[in-house]
């Protein structure tokens, strides 16, 4: 009974309620839609990142983190290979000699790392392979072949099948000279992985640098799902503290405090938006109180109690909120929806976003997880901001309330 | 007439609700004021840190060296230059530099570094490179010797004292190599430029590249960053465009502007998210109050108030409402604003280790302008006098009789 008396006084003057429900609606639907939109943003990045660079976990040797020197090889690769294939986790793995050199063309010299991988794992776990701009056929079965940037081919002023000489420390500490032949060039966002990265057949390489087959600098792992993280790094973690076993958070502190810090700001942000509806409502309500003290005090003499008027308000303002709450939040459900099937095109406002590796076409994405505890957000909201209204209808006085002429 | 006296007793017959619409506006500025200064703090923070005290807030290259580092794009550094430059208002250091790549070698170790050859005092007047010395002696122009970062020096496992030797490429394909001793070691909280700078006097420097007296860069420290464009304009117009190129710290260092870019267009959102809700509560208020005081307007009316003048009153109204609630922010915020500029907010954990790896301070000074003050109180005023747009039209169509009767 008292539910549908409150849903009809929610509709006694309708331009008021409906300014309030429309004041919720858009302030949700702004706020959700931007926080979608953040984070679809920043899930991009780590995606990208992920995918391009870091991988989910890396596993070095101790040493070789402090100090890049070819020495410092993950010892008997093999056994640790088997070990995390056996994951249940894992979906592939790339072991990878990595070598501080210099590179030098006739015209031109700029430090590298070499980076010496399988093609094979090394396709399953980083897309790379699908950066290439030029190559000749079947790029990588040469007999010195190199992947490089454009970008770096451009500064050494070569070409793709074209020489570059590699000068770099071996395992026995002498410096050793020799030459690759271009024969794939690639171009990611990132330039300063551009201007660094060149990639050369892992055997190959770890023939002039000194290496055998069961030594490595780098295995870098692929998880079937970014949630069992934690999980996977835990099984992996080796017992052998000589190696070190890192997920791309810890690599990357950055990035994993920004998606860490995500969950926090959306609540954050949601709430001061809510405060900041929270005085409409008010401001709503009071007036409807004071507008209605005729007949709320009428109600009172004829013997309604105070906890049924308390409750009457309260209904009132739950349904006046919930009401554009949820139209609020289908509304942004059905923008971000739209949105992130065709993604939002933002290179005309900023080009340079992709010098720091964000994707200039965004998905706003945000997870259905998000939606009870936005609803829960609204409730809380209205029930705190009907509390001074219904209170002052509390405190009204029937035998005066009645006199008022309005 | 005297409308303030009128519009102030109008806002007190309904204290609550002017009360909770000054809040809502109170609210607005408080948050606005408050994050809009941790924002902008936060970038002259990294500005200055980062453009202040490496790369300059102006550089100037010859043409082409932006794109191709490499040690043949030199231009000649003359006094006629240096005089030119120096007489330029609002450049308040210079510092010339010879970057270039190298493989460092000690013992059986063999590292990639960045050499600078720079000039000792200018240097340590532009970089305050002498603050960062933790070993030996400091560079001298006369002196052939090298300053390593720590970690470098550690890696290659020498100290001071040891002899190192470069190698590398010099001027038109010459090549480059000497021997040099290590006369000081340096700390750069970044531990990417840690492992790789290395210093020496930009007359060794020169000597070992075979230049004559040419240089890579030429760095410029401005007294105020928002001068950048006429200082660049000014050398600009002095040197032929082709010789010559001048760029600004945002080209330098896309990757920070567009952070910086990217951060501030996220917080004008949230606000202008945050306005929009203020908006519909005003917005809200004016309704409710127009239609409640329908009839009194009647009778102003029916006495022989002219139309316009109930608008003035209105407006007034509502201005005192903003203007209360702005004030009252401002207040609110000042002392915190005030507090945390002269006293900035210490980061600490996780985020002060990430910040001191991109080579800032981790600290988060607030930001005090008085423009941005202003600002804000324009934002509420246009706010204020577009949500009385349709308040006004409705009192503009008040016919007297009904609205007697109303």
């Amino acid at each position: 009974m008292i539910f549908i008396v409150a849903w009809k006084n929610v509709w006694r003057n309708k331009i008021r309620s409906i300014v309030v429900m429309m004041s919720v609606a858009v302030g949700l639907l702004c706020g959700i839609f931007f926080m979608a939109f953040m984070n679809g943003m920043a899930k991009q990045r780590i995606d990208s990142a992920i995918k391009s660079e870091v991988s989910h976990i890396q596993v070095h040797s101790s040493e070789y983190l402090d100090d890049e020197e070819v020495g410092n090889v993950i010892p008997d690769i093999k056994n640790i290979e088997q070990r995390i294939n056996d994951s249940k986790y894992v979906e592939a793995l790339s072991t990878r000699i990595i070598i501080s050199g210099m590179a030098k063309s006739a015209r031109a010299s700029k430090g590298v790392k070499i980076v010496g991988i399988n093609r094979e794992s090394e396709q399953k776990v980083t897309d790379i392979h699908t950066k290439i701009t030029d190559s000749i056929p079947d790029y990588f079965n040469k007999k010195y072949p190199v992947l490089m940037s454009e970008r770096l081919a451009k500064e050494l002023r070569i070409r793709l099948k074209q020489k570059v000489t590699f000068v770099f420390q071996t395992v026995e500490g002498g410096l050793t000279e020799t030459s690759f032949k271009i024969t794939a060039l690639y171009k990611t966002s990132n330039k300063v992985f551009d201007d660094m990265m060149v990639f050369v057949p892992r055997s190959k390489i770890a023939r002039f640098a000194g290496l055998n087959n069961n030594q490595a600098h780098e295995i870098a792992v692929l998880l079937k799902n970014n949630d069992d993280l934690n999980l996977a790094a835990d099984e992996l973690k080796s017992e052998n503290n000589l190696i070190v076993t890192r997920t791309w958070k810890k690599i990357m502190p950055e990035l994993g405090m920004m998606i860490d810090m995500m969950d926090n700001m959306l609540v954050i942000f949601m709430s001061i938006i809510l405060v900041a509806l929270a005085f409409g409502i008010i401001n709503t309500m009071l007036m409807v109180v004071l507008e209605r003290s005729r007949e709320i005090g009428m109600l009172m003499a004829i013997g309604m109690n105070g906890k049924r008027i308390f409750g009457m308000i309260l209904l009132e303002t739950l349904f006046l909120s919930l009401t554009g709450g949820i139209i609020g939040i289908i509304a942004a459900t059905v923008v971000v929806n739209i949105t992130s099937k065709n993604g939002m095109d933002l290179s005309a406002y900023s080009k340079g976003l992709e010098a720091i590796g964000y994707d200039s076409l965004v998905f706003p994405v945000l997870d259905i997880s998000y939606y009870p505890v936005l609803i829960l957000m609204v409730v809380i909201t209205a029930l705190l901001s009907s509390i001074y209204p219904a209170a002052k209808a509390l405190k009204l006085n029937p035998a005066t309330a009645m006199r008022i002429d309005a | 007439m005297n409308y303030l006296k009128m519009a102030w007793r109008n806002t007190l017959r309904n204290r609550a609700r002017s009360l909770i619409t000054m809040a809502s506006v109170f609210l607005a500025i408080f948050l606005a004021l408050i994050t809009r200064s941790m924002q902008i703090g936060s970038y002259d923070n990294m500005i200055n840190n980062i453009v202040g005290a490496f790369t300059g807030n102006i550089q100037v290259h010859k043409s082409g060296y932006w794109d191709e580092k490499i040690i043949d794009n030199v231009f000649s550094y003359n006094d006629r230059l240096v005089n030119y430059i120096k007489s330029i208002d609002n450049v308040s250091a210079i510092a010339p530099r010879v970057e270039t790549f190298a493989l460092a070698s000690y013992g059986n170790k063999t590292k990639g570094v960045m050499v600078n050859g720079i000039d000792p005092d200018a240097e340590d007047k532009f970089s305050k490179l002498k603050s960062k010395l933790v070993k030996g002696e400091y560079l001298n122009n006369d002196q052939e010797g090298v300053l390593l970062g720590s970690s470098l020096a550690e890696n290659l496992k020498l100290s001071v004292g040891d002899s190192i030797v470069i190698l590398g490429q010099g001027y038109h394909g010459s090549s480059a190599a000497g021997l040099y001793a290590v006369i000081g070691i340096v700390k750069f909280p970044s531990p990417d430029l840690d492992k790789r700078l290395m210093y020496m006097p930009i007359k060794y420097a020169q000597e070992y590249c075979s230049l004559d007296n040419q240089i890579t860069t030429l760095a410029l420290k401005l007294e105020d960053d928002k001068n950048n464009h006429q200082v660049k304009e000014q050398i600009l117009s002095r040197f032929n465009n082709s010789d010559i190129e001048v760029m600004d710290w945002r080209e330098l260092t896309p990757e920070l502007a567009q952070q910086i870019e990217a951060d501030n267009g996220q917080g004008i959102i949230m606000l202008a998210i945050l306005y929009l809700i203020v908006a519909f509560g005003i917005f809200g208020t004016l309704i409710m109050m127009i239609n409640e005081r329908v009839r009194e307007f009647g009778v102003m009316l029916a006495i022989g108030m002219r139309h316009y003048k109930i608008v003035t009153l209105v407006f007034f109204e509502t201005l005192i409402i903003g203007f209360v609630g702005v004030v009252v922010g401002v207040l609110f915020s000042l002392p915190i604003i005030a507090y945390f500029h002269n006293n900035p907010y210490q980061y600490t954990g996780e985020m002060a280790k990430i910040m001191e790896q991109y080579g800032m301070e981790p600290v988060m000074p607030f930001a005090f302008e008085s423009g941005f003050f202003l600002s804000q109180a324009i934002t509420v005023f246009i706010i204020i006098v577009i949500m009385l747009i349709i308040p006004v039209i409705s009192i503009a169509r008040l016919k007297t009789i009904k609205a007697l009767r109303a």
